[in-house]
């Protein structure tokens, strides 16, 4: 058994054990050759299930790694579980990093000396590592716990920030960097995820000489779609080459990039797109973003990320120069920039669960077919504005259905189905080829949000024809699903699939905050340009007297649809639930 | 930190269930009827489970579960000195096996006698047990004989997790491990082991 088959079934174990539940489905279609052993733990996990009455929720696996007393699990992650913990010793809580699985002696060892020699590095803007040491077969890296958000997080939950500020933290990074290159070593996941900025404004990278992740996932990048370290990663270091100070000064680069725009400079679907990308120079300059910035920031942040690593910065001091420069023009110089918003709502406080995202609502079922019976007396589409792709000969159909997950299964709803607070939600859907899917809710007063593609989680649009999806989809192994959070009315969610991308769709959905397990459940908005497009190619007139829902939403638009539907190449489902 | 071992204290019998099983397990080969009772208490209410999943519910009509389960355990009690388990988890595998006999005695039984009359719908007394109901018998069977292919601490740590839902901290306990996470380790790698014997099984035919 190879050691990756062995840790993808090691993976599942633990799951069962943990009770946690599994989409075995899902598991099956990403590993078909291990069909026969997938089924055997799932017999093994049935055994578990039927004996385990009632299902006794179990409190973290384990109370103490050595000397350190667990109290609470506040991450998760595929390779790791990060622990609030106390040590007796010192009387104090620290944070706890302990991997899930044992690693290679090769990487085992790594990992111990470069948290050793972590925890020599002494610097304000680096986080305390006490210790790394081995227990109980499991590698454990304490450190200080700190409170606060990391910058990817504010990145997603408030947008964007201004100069200043990123200047700012730009400056606090490149001292910390500085210590670690002092120390002789490289950090090589220098990226928003891992740096915090504390309830008291202090700037801490952390997380070092972790990145396991890649070396598992073969080389799909979409698996971990674009929360993932390659996206952050100098192209040499992409190629193979190994790190250095200068790729950690490019992944600084990145990383300002991402707080001064929400973006990367090089954004690609996998891993092999992405090298093709960086090949080909394809990265967007900060400028064509943020034509708001400074000169003296977009050239310093353009020269980070300079493609050929002898002509970046040759140190962290030198960069730290430039963001100084950058900061002194501005004193002088006119106001700050008003920090940009996104347009989020937020949903749900933050909670560490499988189910993130949030949903809610009512829907009944309805079901539009692009041959609608006699009953299509109804109205004639009137609007037949060009289709996203030429139409072809077969009208496009696909399948769809909600469930709602219960104690050990799940059920499918119905049209009408009461859904209630706390009821996770899952879709699945299928189509004979391949498609892009997009999953929109709208309230009663007719806001329309999209539910899928769910940024932050992995795979995304398009999904592969002839076979079915479970949505909103997995990351680290854990799957998703949307989450009821609050009760009140009803709603309709739609599905809609086409044979070609809906750009409207995809420019709001690139704008979204990411999901993510550690934050507050947001999801953003569809704006009224959307709306427009969709009535457009699913040729919806609006009506003035509907039946339900708000007289402009899209739900009592598409439910006007008739036989007619302006393009062959988009199919769309309906459904409505009720959440009194 | 694995579950409580505190001193035994033979003076008090209410101390007991602050006990260690194993501490308990030597008093109860010497005899003790404190600590014998102490261990039924302990053991019954997931040998209970247990045995309510394995019985066809004809013969659960013939047998009460409690009892039969109880005077399983205190049948294994009166022959400690004959068995002396390395670890309470081989112990409460050896347990388990003779539930998992007498059970299967039952089932027999209760189908070579005539089914009782009953005023409600009635209930053929070879019915599927709840989990045969739930797997399905031919898996049932596979998986029983796939668990026979592993180590005995192996079998023991997916008897004591998916059959009797043991918490991580009583298995290492059990099993003589440093620490819970230790004893989920080996539970995984104890299913992992499972699903590669079910697999053999298969092909075998």
């Amino acid at each position: 058994m190879s050691d990756q088959v062995e840790r993808i079934l090691m993976r599942l174990a633990q799951a069962i054990s943990d009770g946690t539940p599994i989409d075995w489905d899902l598991e099956v279609s990403a590993r078909p050759e291990l069909g026969q052993l997938l089924e055997g733990l799932k017999l093994v996990e049935s055994v578990s299930r039927t004996r385990r009455p009632g299902g006794e929720a179990e409190a973290a696996p384990s109370q103490s790694w050595g000397p350190l007393r667990l109290i609470e699990r506040i991450g998760h992650g595929a390779f790791a579980e990060v622990y609030r913990a106390y040590d007796p010793m010192l009387h104090r809580e620290v944070a706890l990093k302990l991997f899930m699985e044992p690693l290679d002696p090769n990487s085992r060892h790594e990992m111990l000396e470069e948290g050793r020699r972590l925890a020599r590095v002494r610097h304000p803007n680096i986080l305390v590592v006490h210790g790394a040491d081995e227990h109980d077969g499991r590698l454990g890296l304490w450190t200080d716990l700190v409170r606060g958000r990391t910058l990817e997080e504010i990145v997603r939950e408030d947008g964007v920030l201004g100069e200043r500020e990123a200047a700012g933290i730009g400056l606090d990074l490149c001292h910390a960097l500085a210590a670690v290159h002092g120390a002789g070593m490289i950090h090589r996941d220098v990226k928003a995820a891992n740096v915090m900025r504390e309830d008291g404004g202090r700037i801490v990278l952390m997380d070092f000489g972790c990145v396991l992740d890649e070396s598992d996932e073969t080389d799909d990048l979409s698996r971990s779609s674009l929360r993932g370290t390659p996206i952050a990663m100098a192209p040499e270091v992409l190629a193979g080459a190994p790190a250095t100070v200068r790729s950690d000064l490019y992944s600084l680069g990145v990383l300002l990039y991402r707080l001064a725009s929400g973006r990367y400079p090089v954004e690609a679907a996998n891993f092999e797109e992405l090298l093709e990308k960086h090949r080909r120079n394809e990265a967007v300059p900060i400028r064509d973003r943020r034509p708001d910035l400074s000169r003296a920031l977009t050239s310093a942040i353009d020269r980070a990320l300079q493609p050929q690593a002898s002509k970046r910065y040759r140190s962290a001091g030198a960069f730290e120069h430039s963001l100084q420069d950058v900061l002194a023009a501005r004193q002088t110089g006119s106001g700050e920039p008003r920090r940009r918003k996104n347009p989020v709502r937020r949903i749900a406080p933050y909670a560490v669960s499988f189910f993130v995202l949030a949903a809610a609502f009512f829907f009944g079922r309805m079901w539009v077919q692009q041959n609608a019976s006699s009953s299509s007396k109804a109205v004639r589409q009137t609007q037949p504005t060009p289709p996203p792709s030429p139409p072809a000969a077969e009208p496009l159909t696909a399948t769809a259905r909600l469930f709602r997950e219960t104690g050990g299964g799940s059920e499918a709803l119905a049209d009408g189905a009461r859904v209630s607070p706390g009821d996770g939600l899952y879709m699945r859907f299928e189509a004979p080829e391949r498609v892009w899917l997009y999953v929109l809710d709208e309230d009663e007063h007719g806001v329309t949000s999209v539910l899928y593609p769910a940024p932050g989680l992995d795979g995304g649009n398009p999904l592969e024809g002839e076979q079915f999806h479970r949505l909103p989809g997995t990351r680290d192994g854990k799957v998703f699903d949307w989450q009821v959070t609050s009760a009140g009315g009803h709603e309709s969610v739609i599905a809609i699939a086409s044979k070609a991308p809906i750009p409207e769709l995809e420019s709001d959905i690139a704008g979204f905050p990411h999901a993510d397990h550690q934050r507050p459940v947001v999801y953003g908005h569809v704006g009224a340009r959307t709306l427009e497009r969709l009535r457009g190619i699913t040729g919806v007139v609006q009506q003035e007297s509907l039946p339900s829902g708000p007289p402009h939403g899209l739900s009592s638009a598409l439910q006007r649809l008739g036989n007619t539907s302006a393009s062959p190449d988009v199919w769309m489902w309906q459904i409505r639930l009720a959440n009194p | 930190m694995a579950a409580s071992s505190s001193d035994p204290d033979p003076s008090a019998g209410g101390g007991a269930d602050l006990e260690s099983t194993a501490s308990l397990l030597t008093r109860a080969r010497q005899g003790d009827r404190a600590a014998r009772e102490a261990l039924v208490g302990r053991y019954l209410p997931a040998l209970r489970r247990f045995a309510h999943g394995r019985l066809p519910p004809g013969a659960r009509d013939l047998v009460d579960t409690h009892d039969l389960v109880q005077n399983t355990i205190i049948r294994a009690l009166n022959h400690l000195d004959r068995f002396e388990p390395r670890r309470e988890g081989a112990f409460l595998a050896y347990l388990r096996q003779i539930l998992v006999n007498q059970i299967r005695d039952e089932a027999r039984r209760a189908a070579a006698r005539p089914a009782r009359m009953v005023l409600s719908e009635s209930v053929p007394v070879d019915s599927p047990s709840p989990l045969e109901e739930a797997i399905g018998r031919e898996n049932l069977e596979v998986y029983e004989a796939a668990l026979q292919r592993l180590s005995p601490p192996q079998r023991e740590a997916i008897v004591l997790r998916v059959e009797l839902g043991f918490s991580y901290p009583q298995i290492a306990e059990a099993l003589g491990r440093q620490s819970p996470n230790a004893a989920r380790m080996l539970i995984a790698r104890a299913m992992v082991r499972l699903a590669v014997a079910i697999e053999e099984l298969r092909h075998e035919g």
